[in-house]
């Protein structure tokens, strides 16, 4: 009769972690696609160096083979329609997405042969073809970066949340500062409030600096308290304190709806710019076999 | 939407739903003049819910034919059972085949019917079709049983050339090695499962034609807090019967024989701490921000003496080692571990005296087995291998690797079986699953993406489907109830009435009570008390559909996961 291990069992907490068993298993998905997606691409560069050597019609081949891979990028969106149907989670077509659209930037210079075409319809094609390339780059490093920097902030708000959350901050700040001039009999404070932090709390502020992570708002908090604590007792001094720590959360919150609005909005590029790709690639599609 | 008009309904009530219609009052006389009945003094029960009530309302009798499964064990169950007449048997050992227990799959709806529903799911919030309250007793008579008879090897449990009829008057005896026991009229079971919240211990057989009381647990837990036989009755029973079915089942046990187990039983303590309704005193803890270990009692400590091996039956344990000014969690105990083995093995190997290396509190509650030291130097460890490592090695372990572990054993969610965990470095805020969750369930979404955190892991506020589902304590219907497989919690919308008794059970908030809705837009009111009628909601897995939680299936990043707890210590650490 051998004993229930259970310590043994129990100091697998403390093993070190290359990841869970689902990041794992995502990463050797990830790398088998890029494999295929590599191996693919190799196939069709021979294909279009031969193509063009014997005169084939290489460009409809690349046209055919970007326009499918085209649909199966924007095929995502449905997926996570159709959730209920069995085709895997999620996460696995978002890897697909991922590839397919490393792949569709190669081939489509592969098929245009150029930058920038001369056609006008061409141009507009191009045009939502590199502005949903770009904000996916975009969106990519966004989702990279931010949630982490969510994290650093310290406390976790939704997003749909974050105005009545700042409303109750704006209220808190203003019963400070008028609780500050009925002790303090002076309107010092109240008067810098309205000068100063009356702008800061009115809505979200410094959004661009958050994205970019440069803490100026940081700065312009603690010059505004330095500014005015010559001019202070040691009780307004106390209250100004205060009102910084609720400039502070407030900040935070900032931060929160600069972020996460940014994780948000860089889709309303993407997604649009995706569909109208798609459509001009049908009638595109359509116009080469009636002419061609 | 006009919500100037609404739609009059009367509250519902805990007996609008009666566990079965067809009991008359001629039923409920003959019951009550059984002798299990006619002790019991029916003047201390409320007016709004007599002991004729609770008969006719909680109870149902039932009829089963020899060979009938009456109770599965692994089934989780909300009732009791007290035999009326007939012969029932109860299978100790071993466990019946997987295929004979005749497990009725999970009814998953068709993926077309789901897509129609989410493409034409109303844009009205908690809308209900009111024309189906009411109606939602369950026919007996045409539920299907699964039976011994159903074997497809009759061979293995009867033994060969035995005749089977369907009109047979007495089901012959099972061969070797199945051993079983007649439980004879008047004896009560399933008890252990409908109070204890936990899986059914045995399989229960009809041997002859019998009648059954089947008691919801609401009926069981009124009956034994009015009478006190009742009460004594069951809580001894209780006991005998954790004693009897957990022992064996121990993992540290299960390679002694029928005859050692016996001596062991015979000198084994039960032992209870902490309360099965510690929910209440966790939220209130929380609320006063109180510590986690201050509201914990305390079982043993470092450095006393031990006297006897504590197996755990039910609840949870917490293992701490004096760290600093403080008491560090090495590792928390479910049912199935045991504790103190290290130290007494110690002291069997060298006859010296030793102490506990580390301390034992309790997480809500905890159930024991104490098998005094003699026995286990008599019985138990000679034929025991030495353990490979010592549980206080843990405390080696940089600090920073347990803090998630102490965090959610402090939260308590180490009662999770489906735990929602978002790994807040991977989400991107997208609500993807928010959107899933609400377009598979009528536009409705059963949780919220915000909840506790710790650095990179949050646990979302969604019903974590728990080990020990304190939200079903008080339920006056059986609304709120666990699949009788899987052990899923769901709420069944038809009987609940809307007392909010398990949104303010559920430590974790993560019951919520809403306002329904009429197809039309109409707001559902009680006429008398002009209030709207509210109705509990909560994460059901999305146990009828056949892909499963829609949450996790639709996040794009993996970020969310619904795991047992044992996988969220195992692969949750805080990030670099």
């Amino acid at each position: 009769m051998t004993v229930q291990d259970q310590t043994s069992s129990k100091q697998e907490f403390s093993a070190p972690l290359a990841g869970t068993p689902m990041a794992r298993e995502q990463a050797v998905k990830f790398l088998g696609l890029i494999i295929f997606a590599v191996l693919a691409w190799i196939a069709i560069t021979i294909f279009v160096w031969l193509g063009r050597r014997n005169l084939w019609a290489v460009s409809h081949i690349t046209g055919y083979v970007l326009f499918v891979v085209v649909l199966g990028l924007v095929f995502l969106k449905a997926r996570k329609r159709l959730l209920v149907l069995p085709l895997g989670p999620v996460r696995d077509w978002l890897l697909l997405h991922f590839v397919l659209g490393a792949l569709s930037l190669p081939l489509y210079f592969q098929h245009t042969g150029t930058f920038w075409p001369q056609g006008r319809y061409e141009q507009f094609i191009a045009l939502f073809f590199y502005t949903a390339s770009v904000s996916a780059i975009v969106g990519i490093i966004f989702q990279r970066i931010y949630p982490r920097r969510l994290i650093d902030l310290g406390s976790q708000v939704i997003y749909e949340r974050i105005p009545t959350e700042l409303a109750n901050l704006r209220e808190e700040a203003e019963a400070l500062v008028l609780q500050a001039v009925r002790e303090t009999n002076s309107d010092t404070v109240g008067r810098y409030y309205a000068e100063s932090f009356q702008w800061f709390f009115k809505k979200p502020r410094f959004v661009l600096s958050h994205l970019l992570g440069t803490g100026r708002s940081l700065g312009w908090i603690q010059m505004r308290v330095k500014v005015l604590d010559r001019f202070l007792n040691q009780t307004e001094r106390e209250y100004m304190h205060k009102l910084e720590a609720i400039a502070m959360r407030k900040n935070g919150l900032d931060a929160h709806y600069a972020m996460q609005g940014a994780l948000k909005l860089w889709l309303f590029v993407h997604v649009p710019s995706a569909i109208l790709l798609v459509l001009l690639a049908c009638w595109h599609l359509i116009v080469v076999n009636i002419y061609s | 939407m006009n919500t100037q008009q609404s739609l009059r309904m009367e509250r519902p009530r805990r007996w609008d739903a009666p566990f079965d219609p067809a009991m008359t009052d001629k039923d409920v006389d003959a019951l009550m003049e059984r002798p299990e009945f006619a002790a019991i003094d029916a003047s201390r029960f409320p007016a709004a819910a007599p002991l004729r009530g609770i008969l006719q309302n909680d109870c149902r009798i039932v009829e089963y034919k020899p060979g009938d499964i009456i109770v599965r064990e692994g089934d989780y169950g909300n009732s009791a059972f007290l035999i009326l007449s007939g012969a029932v048997r109860v299978v100790i050992s071993p466990s019946l085949p997987q295929q004979v227990l005749g497990r009725a799959p999970e009814k998953k709806r068709k993926a077309w019917s789901v897509l129609r529903d989410m493409l034409t799911y109303p844009r009205i919030p908690e809308v209900r079709d009111t024309s189906l309250y009411g109606t939602s007793a369950t026919d007996i008579a045409h539920l299907h049983r699964a039976s011994l008879l159903d074997a497809t090897d009759k061979a293995a449990l009867f033994g060969a050339g035995v005749n089977l009829t369907a009109d047979m008057e007495s089901l012959p005896p099972l061969v070797e090695p199945y051993k079983t026991a007649l439980l004879p009229s008047g004896t009560l079971f399933g008890e252990i499962a409908a109070l204890g919240r936990v899986k059914r211990s045995a399989t229960v057989y009809a041997e002859t034609t019998c009648k059954v009381l089947e008691l919801r647990w609401q009926a069981l837990r009124d009956i034994k807090n009015r009478d006190d036989a009742w009460r004594d009755k069951i809580e001894q029973v209780y006991r005998a019967n954790l004693l009897k079915t957990q022992l064996p089942e121990h993992p540290l046990l299960k390679g002694l024989d029928a005859e050692t187990l016996k001596k062991i039983a015979d000198q084994t303590l039960f032992e209870t701490y902490g309360s099965f309704e510690w929910n209440v005193d966790f939220k209130a803890g929380n609320k006063q921000n109180r510590r986690a270990s201050e509201m914990e009692q305390q079982v043993l400590r470092e450095g006393d003496y031990p006297d006897g091996l504590l197996l755990v039956i039910g609840g949870f344990g917490r293992v701490t080692v004096g760290l600093g000014n403080g008491d560090r969690t090495l590792t928390y105990l479910r049912e199935g571990d045991h504790f103190g083995l290290d130290e007494l093995f110690d002291a069997w190997k060298s006859g010296e005296n030793k102490v506990y290396e580390t301390s034992l509190s309790v997480l809500g509650y905890l159930q024991l087995l104490r098998i005094p030291y003699p026995v286990l130097a008599d019985l138990v460890f000679p034929k025991l291998i030495e353990p490979a490592g010592r549980l206080i090695d843990a405390a080696a372990r940089p600090i920073e690797d347990d803090a998630f572990m102490e965090w959610a054993v402090d939260q308590r969610f180490i009662n999770g079986t489906k735990t929602m965990l978002i790994d807040m470095e991977k989400c991107v805020r997208c609500d993807d699953c928010v959107v899933a969750c609400a377009e598979t369930h009528n536009g409705n979404p059963k949780f919220i993406r915000n909840g506790p955190t710790l650095d990179n892991w949050m646990v979302a506020n969604s019903c974590m489907h728990c080990v020990d589902p304190v939200c079903l304590i008080g339920c006056p219907t059986g609304a709120i109830h666990r699949t009788l497989s899987g052990g899923t919690v769901i709420i069944n919308d038809l009987t609940c009435i809307g007392c909010g008794t398990c949104v303010n059970a559920c430590p974790y908030e993560n019951i919520r009570l809403v306002p329904i809705r009429e197809k039309s837009g109409q707001q559902v009111i009680d006429p008398v008390s002009h209030q709207p009628i509210m109705k509990a909601t909560k994460c059901d897995l999305c146990s009828s559909l056949p892909s499963g939680p829609s949450c996790e299936n639709a996040c794009a990043h993996g970020a969310l996961q619904r795991i047992d707890l044992q996988t969220l210590i195992k692969t949750a650490r805080i990030g670099a």
